[in-house]
């Protein structure tokens, strides 16, 4: 049997149906015989209905929408989309674009010029540069044509990377050093990569290996950032 | 666990906004932006207490969510998704603020830090909506959060980087304010 000062420091949770069921038994027989506490749950109970009944939507007295268009800066429509070959159900380009524009990535004009590698038909891979929506098709290795998004890469890293060190106090030691444990491995994975493509320059599956390890680091990094 | 939204229109006409929306086609995100004010609208107006706070947050929210929607995977609604994330646009502009008037959440005796909110109207009858707009700040977020829309003390805390305990303390009292103010 709970004393009336336990029981009374456990209606709160008691009257929201979130304690453990031999606390709630315990509670409800202090109930039985206590009417402050009855009559204290009632009152919980019924701010209770009246909260959860309040309406889910509540419109503004005037449109925002004014307030929020002039914000909203250029993504993806006109931004070059690097594919190294089609994939239709995921477009990792896109949401390295959204960790870019997450930790407030400046996009300037040089975006307008990212290289833009295409796949193709058959031959030699083709290296297209986007200017102003217009596309101007050159050669030249899959090494060369990875080198603007690996700068895109790079700096989304290092401003996720600066991004997560302000909140690295709010995360748990244990995640801190899975996280730390995971990035290491992802870096060596980088460099076997990259080393690997600068002795091929031309393969693009290299490329492609290069690309989805970026990848993998931005997602990761911008997860972390997100807990 | 919070509470859904349900998606207005049919779900694929739905994915295919929004999927219009991450592809960088503003209409489309106004569109979204329509269907989805008045929930956002809720939600910042009751946590901040304040309309026109409230309509600066909700524009955050929707500039918050341009910025993000690419990593928006479809694992859940696109509201819930939304609304979410004014959750948390909130609870960081609650922090923001703490931090700039020298208020934390991180007592579990609240009212040592917390100033009186703003006194009902006198001699008026005071409904819940008003009564939450009351409520010292820290303790209307709690409340708001766990009361109205349905986050468990576990995910607040998580989210506002607080202990589970001093969530609970500021619903109490947020609860004890509520009560006093409507039994007037």
């Amino acid at each position: 049997m709970i004393t009336h000062e336990q029981a009374v420091g456990r209606l709160d949770d008691f009257a929201g149906g979130e304690l453990s069921g031999r606390e709630r038994r315990e509670v409800h027989r202090h109930l039985e015989s206590c009417a402050e506490c009855s009559a204290e749950v009632a009152a919980l109970r019924s701010l209770l209905d009246e909260a959860r009944f309040l309406p889910r939507e509540v419109a503004p007295e005037r449109d925002l929408w004014a307030g929020i268009a002039p914000r909203l800066q250029p993504r993806a429509a006109e931004m070059p989309v690097i594919a190294l070959h089609p994939r239709s159900a995921w477009q990792p380009r896109r949401w390295l674009l959204a960790a870019a524009a997450t930790v407030a990535v400046a996009v300037g004009s040089s975006l307008a010029t990212l290289a833009l590698l295409r796949p193709p038909a058959e031959g030699p891979i083709t290296l297209t540069t986007i200017d102003a929506a217009q596309a101007q098709p050159a050669a030249t290795s899959a090494f060369a044509a990875f080198a603007p998004a690996e700068v895109e890469y790079r700096r989304a890293v290092d401003e996720l990377a600066t991004l997560l060190a302000t909140r690295r106090d709010r995360l748990a030691p244990e995640t801190v050093a899975t996280l730390e444990r995971s990035l290491g491995i992802i870096d060596i994975a980088i460099a076997e990569a990259r080393t690997a493509l600068e002795k091929d320059p031309n393969s693009r599956e290299l490329a492609q290996m290069l690309s989805t390890v970026y990848d993998t680091k931005v997602r990761m990094l911008q997860q972390a950032v997100e807990l | 666990m919070a509470t859904m939204v349900v998606e207005r229109g049919s779900p694929g006409a739905a994915t295919d906004v929004v999927r219009r929306a991450q592809e960088g086609d503003v209409a489309a995100f106004e569109q979204l932006y329509r269907q989805n004010l008045d929930r956002v609208y809720a939600v910042c107006m009751r946590i901040a207490g304040d309309t026109v706070r409230a309509e600066e947050l909700t524009q955050d929210v929707f500039v918050r969510a341009w910025e993000k929607l690419g990593s928006f995977e479809g694992k859940s609604a696109f509201s819930t998704w939304l609304h979410r994330l004014a959750v948390n646009v909130c609870l960081v502009e609650r922090r923001s603020e703490g931090i700039r008037v020298g208020k934390v959440f991180t007592t579990d005796q609240p009212e040592v830090y917390e100033s009186p909110g703003r006194p009902p109207d006198p001699g008026q009858r005071i409904d819940l909506e008003r009564a939450i707009a009351t409520l010292p700040p820290g303790a209307r977020m709690v409340f708001v959060l766990h009361d109205v829309e349905g986050f468990k003390h576990e995910e607040i805390a998580r989210m506002h980087g607080s202990a589970v305990g001093t969530c609970k303390a500021q619903l109490h009292r947020a609860r004890r304010l509520l009560r006093e103010a409507l039994e007037r």
